[in-house]
């Protein structure tokens, strides 16, 4: 029984660039082949908007607008209305990213370093939003409250931010992958199709939903 | 060597006691406030959400660290 989860992932030798791990590879594909899935609905969709929406269009502009509504809700209006199309824009990609286990790709939230690439994004647009909103002095001035004692505490915990979204997708995702490979060693018919409803569909969708509430409840803190 | 290993990897994933009873407890403090006030819901339930994700990291956490050990 094999189970295919790259983990530590092997090596293998590219032209121009060199050395690369195999599963940076996998997932820079995968992505690729997303993001022109995506460029392609933006052209298929964009030039056929009307003024009167519709079906399709007006599932569009409801997601939108729940994206900028759930935004707002959870900073305020002015804050939401910057950080909604962040927002959307990561839980697409990351809903995407997981619904690619699907299409018989490895789901690219899976491998470490792509998740650490968006932990690391959501790390620069935090501190982005605390300066544009509270001035570099006000940015920094949070580590030394209530006392200059907390200091190193407050550095460390803003440091282990990208980490911990990191490894929370990067750990879910993986643990899903693993229960249902698992599984379709076990039993090969019927019952992963319907269980892979809840590992992959909805472990997509909470995913999705638990890396923008973050990305806001962080963005909250630094802009207060 | 490789038993030692295994031992460890499983000591990793009893982090899952520590979040399992944190859900527990957040899950029900909220079924609690909700039969409470019914209205409150919709901000109960968000709220509860981002505690759950806050608890359920150090299970993934101790996930990670269980297959670094085996895989590594």
């Amino acid at each position: 029984m094999k189970i295919s989860v790259h983990v530590i992932p092997e090596s293998v030798e590219l032209p121009l660039i060199g050395s690369v791990h195999s599963g940076v590879v996998i997932s820079s594909l995968v992505t690729l082949v997303i993001c022109i899935f995506c460029i392609a609905m933006y052209f298929a969709v964009k030039y056929r908007f009307k003024e009167v929406p519709g079906r399709f269009q007006s599932v569009m502009e409801s997601a939108v607008e729940a994206a900028r509504s759930y935004s707002r809700s959870q900073t305020n209006s002015k804050v939401g209305d910057e950080m909604a199309p962040y927002i959307m824009a990561v839980a697409m990609f990351i809903l995407l990213n997981c619904l690619a286990e699907y299409f018989a790709m490895d789901p690219p939230t899976g491998d470490l370093s792509l998740t650490l690439t968006l932990g690391i994004f959501t790390f620069f647009v935090i501190n982005f939003m605390g300066i544009r909103h509270r001035k570099l002095s006000g940015r920094l001035r949070h580590y030394i409250q209530p006392t200059p004692i907390v200091a190193p505490f407050k550095l460390i915990s803003d440091i282990a931010t990208p980490v911990s979204l990191a490894c929370r997708l990067y750990g879910n995702v993986l643990a899903g992958m693993i229960v249902m490979s698992l599984l379709y060693a076990v039993v090969p018919l019927g019952i992963p199709a319907a269980l892979s409803l809840y590992f992959s569909l909805f472990h997509a969708l909470i995913q999705s939903y638990v890396f923008i509430t973050l990305t806001l409840a962080f963005v909250r803190e630094a802009v207060e | 060597m490789d038993g030692m290993v295994a031992i460890g990897a499983g000591i990793a994933a009893l982090t899952g006691i520590g979040a399992g009873l944190g859900m527990g407890i957040a899950t029900g403090k909220a079924t609690e406030a909700i039969a409470r006030q019914p209205e409150a819901s919709g901000k109960i339930s968000s709220t509860m959400m981002l505690g759950l994700v806050l608890a359920e990291s150090t299970a993934i956490y101790g996930f990670v660290i269980a297959l670094m050990l085996l895989l590594m």
